[in-house]
């Protein structure tokens, strides 16, 4: 199988077949991180149609950003995690208390309501978007993406004992709903 | 230097970032792992919580890219038009080529229109230039430029 460098080698030459090769290989990575971070369906989509313009764009020579010349997933997912960061930080509920418990948001339906037909993984997928923002976020880029800390704690503007706070609160949120119900989704 | 593993630093560790040591800051994993293994014959409760949550997590599904974006990426997926334009400008192959190919459109497109008398009497009238014609011999009608014979 091609690596990156020579897909994004090619595709810098002009080669149709390596833009879409470079699409399909990682689309799904991309997608997965910006829905995470937005527990949006449409804002997610734009984030990775924008990523991948974007990509396309310094690979005609664009000049900024440089485009990746290795590691084509990790520019994408950086482009993917800005500009989500950015669409979050517009929103009134990343400015507001981000104590999950008392304020966690439930747009979604509950682990409960969805629970009788739904899979596990649906289930464990709608507890994480009702989340409060800041704490998916940091659990999403830490549990999911695996980034260090200091890069997720510089990411969100804030330290890394306030990160580990914001972890900790997420998954004490989510354990109180999903083990609860551990033997009937499991 | 780092502060040496207490029992508190450990919980809190499992707290935020989970039972996998993978996901413990770089410069605590070493002497959280030590001070998990010194550990072990006592049950762990917090562990094994955060041990079960990190396997609700794996499950977490994302909801796949619907059809009609798929498309759109795919048709935004190409080169654009200036690179399209730097490579056709940058043609690696031989010259005679394209050259070949243009001239010999233009030869033909000549020897078809002086065949035509009434542009050959314009041509002399314009250029005031005795009137040239080219009388194609009825055995070359089917003369191809581009086939056997041709170019």
């Amino acid at each position: 199988m091609t690596g990156d460098s020579d897909l994004l080698s090619d595709a810098a030459q002009g080669d149709a077949s390596a833009y879409r090769a470079l699409l399909e290989r990682h689309v799904a990575a991309v997608h997965a991180l910006a829905y995470r971070l937005l527990a949006d369906r449409a804002e997610a989509e734009d984030v990775v149609q924008e990523s991948f313009a974007a990509l396309w764009q310094a690979l005609g020579g664009s000049g900024k950003p440089a485009p990746p010349d290795h590691n084509a997933a990790a520019w994408l997912k950086r482009v993917a995690r800005n500009r989500s960061l950015d669409r979050l930080r517009r929103r009134a509920r990343w400015r507001g208390d981000e104590d999950g418990l008392d304020t966690m948001v439930d747009q979604k339906p509950s682990a409960e309501n969805a629970h009788a037909d739904a899979e596990t993984g649906e289930i464990v997928r709608a507890a994480i978007e009702a989340l409060p923002d800041r704490q998916r976020v940091a659990l999403t880029l830490v549990h999911f993406e695996e980034m260090a800390q200091k890069e997720v704690a510089d990411a969100l503007g804030i330290s890394v004992d306030a990160l580990e706070s914001l972890l900790a609160r997420a998954r004490r949120t989510l354990k109180s709903r999903l083990i609860a119900e551990k033997e009937s989704i499991l | 230097m780092s502060n040496p593993m207490t029992q508190a630093r450990y919980q809190a560790l499992i707290a935020a970032y989970g039972a996998d040591p993978l996901r413990w800051p770089d410069d605590e994993r070493a002497a959280a792992q030590s001070f998990q293994a010194a550990q072990m014959a006592s049950a762990d409760p917090a562990l094994e919580e955060a041990v079960a949550l990190d396997t609700l997590l794996s499950t977490a599904d994302v909801p796949p890219l619907s059809f009609e974006k798929m498309v759109a990426l795919q048709k935004q997926a190409r080169p654009g038009l200036l690179v399209r334009l730097r490579r056709f400008f940058e043609w690696q192959g031989p010259l005679w080529q394209p050259a070949g190919a243009l001239t010999a459109a233009l030869m033909f497109g000549a020897v078809l229109g002086l065949a035509d008398p009434d542009t050959a009497a314009a041509i002399s009238a314009m250029t005031g230039l005795e009137e040239i014609s080219v009388t194609v011999p009825d055995a070359d009608l089917d003369f191809d430029p581009f086939g056997e014979d041709g170019l």
